[in-house]
């Protein structure tokens, strides 16, 4: 192999990753302002105080939304062990 | 207000009309930047909010081409990706602030609001020669700016409610540069602010961090670095 197949080569094992990631925050993005829109709207009805679980769920998927964009963040990717630890809900 | 949201990402765009929407503002969408100039033939908006990569004709081109047929409309971009290469080029023409997916949806609002105002960046500086250049620079890729003399005339400005990004020299008669940002701060703590001085740039944001300053430039300040912290003052994108 020559040294532009190298090259082409490394560029593409680059470029798949950063296009994974292009599309995974843009998910994320989504799940954000849609966790936001239903805790406005569930505000509004007055049911984020009937059931305090309610409030806390969403908190928490807010929560894993940010741990999930500042894992992709890290250069190589998150190791299996920072996603066990991302996905563990609290007690 | 009225706002062109652009995005070929479906979910995104609707769940972020969504919460416009909930606020009271009014939204019209388009799935690229072709799409988002056919709206503009017929529809009025306050601003542009699109995203950077899109198939056909891509954000940082769709502001290129507003900056020709709608000199004074704000345009904010958002990007997926930590280190867009694009984004040179988009500060270069004049966007507002970039935001960085997957953002605050509230925080956005807020800015987006702030855009439709059409803020003004103040530029400080008793050498009305670099003050002026400065402000002329920035209002040559389409961005509100004026120039002021002093510590005191910056004051004065500011108190319009019609400045979001003071700019200021350090070393200044009567009221220095940090002695206004203090000023500043104390009364308006939302307000950004840029120093640029003859000093080491990093030696002054030791000394400055804590004040609120969000960077530090040495002189002579290149207009590129100017608007990058000024797109960067505004949204925080990267």
């Amino acid at each position: 192999m020559n040294a532009g197949e190298l090259d082409t080569r490394k560029r593409t094992a680059e470029d798949v990753p950063s296009a994974v990631r292009h599309g995974l925050r843009n998910k994320l993005a989504a799940m954000r302002n849609s966790v936001f829109y239903i805790q406005k709207s569930l505000s509004k009805m007055g049911i984020l105080e009937h059931d305090p679980r309610v409030p806390r769920f969403l908190a928490l998927i807010e929560a894993e939304i940010e741990e999930a964009d500042r894992l992709l963040d890290s250069p190589s990717g998150p190791s299996p062990a920072e996603l066990r630890t991302a996905s563990r809900p609290e007690p | 207000m009225r706002v062109l949201l652009v995005d070929d990402e479906e979910s995104l765009r609707v769940t972020l009309a969504g919460n416009l929407e909930l606020e009271g503002h009014e939204v019209l969408e388009a799935s690229d930047g072709h799409q988002a100039l056919e709206v503009l033939r017929n529809e009025k908006v306050d601003l542009v909010l699109s995203d950077i990569r899109m198939p056909g004709l891509g954000g940082v081109e769709l502001l290129q081409h507003l900056r020709r047929s709608h000199p004074d409309l704000p345009v904010l971009l958002m990007t997926a990706y930590t280190a867009d290469d694009q984004l040179d080029t988009a500060v270069m023409a004049g966007v507002f602030a970039v935001l960085k997916k997957p953002f605050d949806p509230e925080a956005a609002i807020r800015l987006m609001a702030r855009a439709a105002r059409g803020p003004v960046v103040l530029v400080v500086d008793d050498d009305r020669s670099v003050s002026t250049s400065l402000a002329e620079a920035l209002c040559a890729v389409g961005l509100r700016a004026e120039a002021v003399f002093s510590g005191a005339e910056a004051l004065e400005s500011v108190e319009s409610g019609r400045v979001d990004v003071c700019v200021t020299d350090v070393v200044m008669p009567e009221m220095d540069g940090p002695t206004l940002v203090d000023k500043l701060r104390a009364k308006w703590p939302n307000l950004a602010v840029i120093m640029f001085s003859g000093y080491d740039p990093r030696e002054l944001l030791e000394r400055s961090s804590g004040s609120g300053v969000t960077a530090c430039l040495k002189k002579p300040v290149h207009p590129r670095e100017l608007l990058r912290s000024v797109a960067r003052a505004r949204g925080g994108a990267w």
